[in-house]
């Protein structure tokens, strides 16, 4: 008898389990077709980093100050910088990230005194050797680097001269913010 | 096999003859939860002595952490148990603003719970779906990662990762939460509520599963205490023992919730804390959304270099797996002179091998399932 | 509380066995409070410890944590540091033993200044009593607790295999995270640097050449 209880006891219990899947049968796929559907990134999403690009003044405002490079865990970032003609303060000729190493930690974004570093919101990169995730993030920047500089130039040499005292326009002191 | 490693053969036990056949089982093996080698040593499917072997996944954290500074170790912390990595990076920003005496607001620490207790959920939510693919039910493991799916996309939207948050700062935490933050908590609170009784049926009271775990691999207080078991295991044999409520940390003192423990201390029992901790997980969540005050995320005044004073300090929290403690020793530099890392599944795992002597082969997988060990963690 | 009432139990259980002549060395009432997360701090000697372990197993408390700290360069010691602590309440005991170092210093020389800051001579002048007299020598080994504390062996073979230090008396000693061949102990401070790789200029380079013997 009570063998009998057991084994109907058992089966109700899979039967039970069975319902909560046929439940689920009925419900709507959750998963997402990856290539064909995009995912929706979150505005926090981390990925690369990236230089902004300050519209006040056409391009980024990295002064090549080294902390970002001090800070990082990873070791992975690289700059190097001059001193743009006329102007008092560095600027970055170099700037590489690798990413095969960043550890996407956000130190080196917390830790820029010109808020000049942003997260990208690439994630589909993919490549064969490491060395292809070494990023030249000054890239998007090489274009108009000769006018900036040149901007630069003027900006400081109009700001220099203390009957011009217009607003304060000067490319090397753009608005600080992400 | 052994010799080829450079290793000692095992010695035959005395009295077992040649009748003793050893196993290795992993580290390539596909219920060994990371890279875990268990050599056993067999008398038909009897489990005469088991021996976890580890190692293989060690990165090197504590010495990493004596070559950076205090801030650059925070990426580290999150990727010492990639599961609960929020209660570690957090746990580690605990402990380094109580060796540096700095204030954390209140806004910030409500957002640390609220989001720990997320990770703690989708912690056991991947073991449970995990447990149950190891013991062959597919199913279970498709809804819990589900259920999951949930908390990472919630956990995304603040911090911007889904495994390896860094969200944690000295002082506070890296992003404000908004209003559709609290909307979606509560939300997928409510949907895990209503999922539970679904896993009941699909799996507490299932038959065959409830053969497999019931009176089997017990661990029993005894054997907690001489091997340091904390956590769901150590609750499941009836010790309350969880550090929110034994050294509250943070906030957690103000909060109500219950320690689940449970007597029996066989799989079935962990099995059953889990889900109960889930529940109480939810609650605190409830709690601490209710309380949410607005205010800065941070401390006002941010510093940039980070010197302790010369001394030590052990600071423990409850993880998933159990009691995470850390003990840094500064020395007045920016770079700690140790940073030691207590891991639960470290302290469970070395109990696994008493638990495994004289159970049968069959049961191995069920019986490491249960203690819900991670790897990376044990090996650091 | 209930909770309460066990705790004193097993506190009180740990003073009646502590109290039965134990040994338990100068107190070091410097680390301990809430802001390091120590109820009790002492410094003893090596023969006392397994003695004392086994009047924790018997209070009913566990290991918690033993690590070794590497203080050779400024003191010229290894220190093992244990931790027991209470399930059923919160009562963190802190003790520390120290060794003889388990090979001779190879990096560099402690400069006079950074002596007087390191950690441990900070606190030995905080110490309520005398701490441990510089002209008996320091012992070698550790004993092991395995006996008391199963829990003990991983941890002691963790502390062999990162640091060299032996622990007499452990039924296997070999190496736990690190391959069975590996011939260096690398948390020791002067086996070197590992990111030295990646970080130009950061300091000697990785492994057992960089870092002397390692
Ligand atoms: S995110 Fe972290 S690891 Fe990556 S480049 Fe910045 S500091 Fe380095
Ligand atoms: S911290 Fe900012 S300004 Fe300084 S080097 Fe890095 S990116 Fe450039």
């Amino acid at each position: 008898m009570s063998v009998l209880v057991r084994l109907l006891r058992g089966i109700w219990s899979l039967m039970l389990g069975l319902g909560v899947t046929l439940k689920n049968l009925f419900r709507r796929p959750v998963t997402q077709t990856y290539p064909h559907q995009k995912p929706e990134l979150s505005a926090a999403f981390r990925s690369a980093i990236a230089l902004v690009n300050f519209p006040a003044s056409g391009s980024h405002d990295c002064v090549a100050c080294m902390q970002c490079v001090n800070i990082c865990p990873s070791f992975c970032i690289k700059v190097e910088g001059d001193k743009p003609e006329g102007l008092k303060r560095k600027r970055a000729t170099v700037f590489e990230v690798d990413y095969a190493l960043c550890s996407l930690c956000g130190l080196c974004i917390d830790v820029c005194p010109t808020n000049t570093l942003k997260y990208s919101k690439t994630y589909d990169d993919v490549g064969y050797r490491r060395d292809q995730f070494v990023y030249d993030l000054l890239t998007p920047f090489r274009a108009g680097e000769a006018a900036w500089r040149e901007r630069a130039r003027v900006a400081a040499v109009e700001a220099a001269q203390p009957a011009s005292a217009g607003p304060a326009a000067a490319a090397g002191e753009p608005e600080v913010g992400r | 096999m052994a010799e080829i490693w450079g290793e000692p053969a095992p010695q035959p036990l005395a009295g077992n003859g040649d009748d003793t056949y050893y196993l290795n089982m992993g580290p390539q093996h596909p219920s060994m939860h990371g890279v875990l080698r268990l050599l056993l040593h067999l008398r038909g499917e009897e489990i005469l002595e088991a021996e976890p072997v580890i190692g293989y996944a060690h990165r090197a954290h504590e010495k990493m952490a004596e070559n950076r500074n205090y801030l650059m170790f925070l990426p580290n912390s999150s990727r010492v148990d990639y599961l609960s990595g929020m209660i570690y990076n957090l746990a580690y920003c605990q402990a380094m603003e109580r060796l540096l005496g700095i204030e954390v607001p209140e806004r910030a620490e409500h957002i640390r719970v609220i989001v720990s207790e997320l990770n703690r959920i989708s912690s056991h939510l991947l073991w449970f779906g995990t447990f149950l693919l190891d013991l062959g039910g597919v199913t279970p493991f498709l809804y819990a990662f589900d259920d999951r799916e949930e908390i990472l996309t919630i956990l995304e939207r603040v911090t911007g990762s889904r495994l390896t948050y860094s969200y944690g700062r000295f002082g506070g935490v890296t992003q404000d939460v908004d209003a559709l933050f609290v909307e979606q908590t509560l939300a997928f609170v409510a949907r895990l509520r209503g999922r539970m009784p679904d896993y009941h049926a699909l799996v507490s009271d299932n038959v065959i599963f409830r053969h497999r775990c019931e009176g089997v691999g017990l661990i029993d207080q005894a054997t907690a205490l001489r091997y340091g078991v904390t956590g769901p295991c150590l609750r499941a044999c009836g010790v309350p023992y969880d550090l929110r409520r034994a050294e509250p940390y943070g906030i957690y003192s103000r909060f109500d919730f219950e320690v689940p423990t449970q007597p029996a201390g066989d799989i079935f029992a962990r099995y059953l804390v889990r889900l109960a901790e889930m529940e109480q997980s939810c609650r605190i969540i409830e709690q601490a959304v209710a309380a949410l005050p607005a205010g800065p995320i941070m401390p006002e005044k941010q510093k940039k270099r980070f010197k302790p004073e010369v001394g030590e300090s052990y600071f423990a929290v409850e993880s998933a797996r159990g009691h995470f403690g850390i003990y840094i020793v500064s020395d007045g530099s920016e770079l700690p002179l140790r940073l030691k890392l207590r891991t639960p599944s470290f302290a469970n795992l070395s109990a696994v091998a008493a638990v495994l002597k004289g159970t049968m082969i069959a049961d191995t997988v069920a019986i490491l399932g249960s203690v819900d060990v991670v790897l990376p963690e044990v090996d650091r | 509380m209930a909770e309460g009432a066990v705790a004193s139990e097993h506190a009180q259980r740990l003073r009646a066995e502590l109290e039965a002549g134990l040994d338990l060395g100068p107190r070091w009432s410097a680390l301990e409070g809430a802001s390091s997360g120590f109820a009790r701090c002492h410094a003893v000697s090596v023969e006392a410890l397994p003695r004392l372990a086994g009047a924790f197993a018997r209070a009913g408390y566990f290991l918690e944590l033993l690590t070794c700290l590497d203080l050779r360069q400024h003191e010229g010691r290894m220190r093992l540091v244990y931790t027991f602590n209470c399930f059923a309440a919160l009562d963190r005991w802190r003790l520390h033993v120290d060794l003889a170092p388990t090979r001779p210093w190879s990096g560099p020389a402690a400069k006079p200044a950074r002596a007087k800051k390191g950690a441990a001579a900070a606190l030995d002048a905080a110490t309520d009593a005398a701490a441990a007299p510089a002209a008996a020598p320091l012992p070698v080994e550790a004993p092991s607790l395995v006996a008391s504390f199963p829990a003990a062996d991983w941890l002691e073979r963790e502390v062999f295999d990162m640091f060299g230090v032996r622990f007499a008396g452990h039924p296997q000693l070999k190496r736990l995270l690190l391959p069975e061949d590996a011939d260096f102990h690398p948390l020791l401070k002067d086996f070197g640097r590992m990111d030295a790789v990646a970080a130009p200029g950061a300091g000697p380079a990785m492994g057992p050449g960089g870092g002397a013997d390692g």
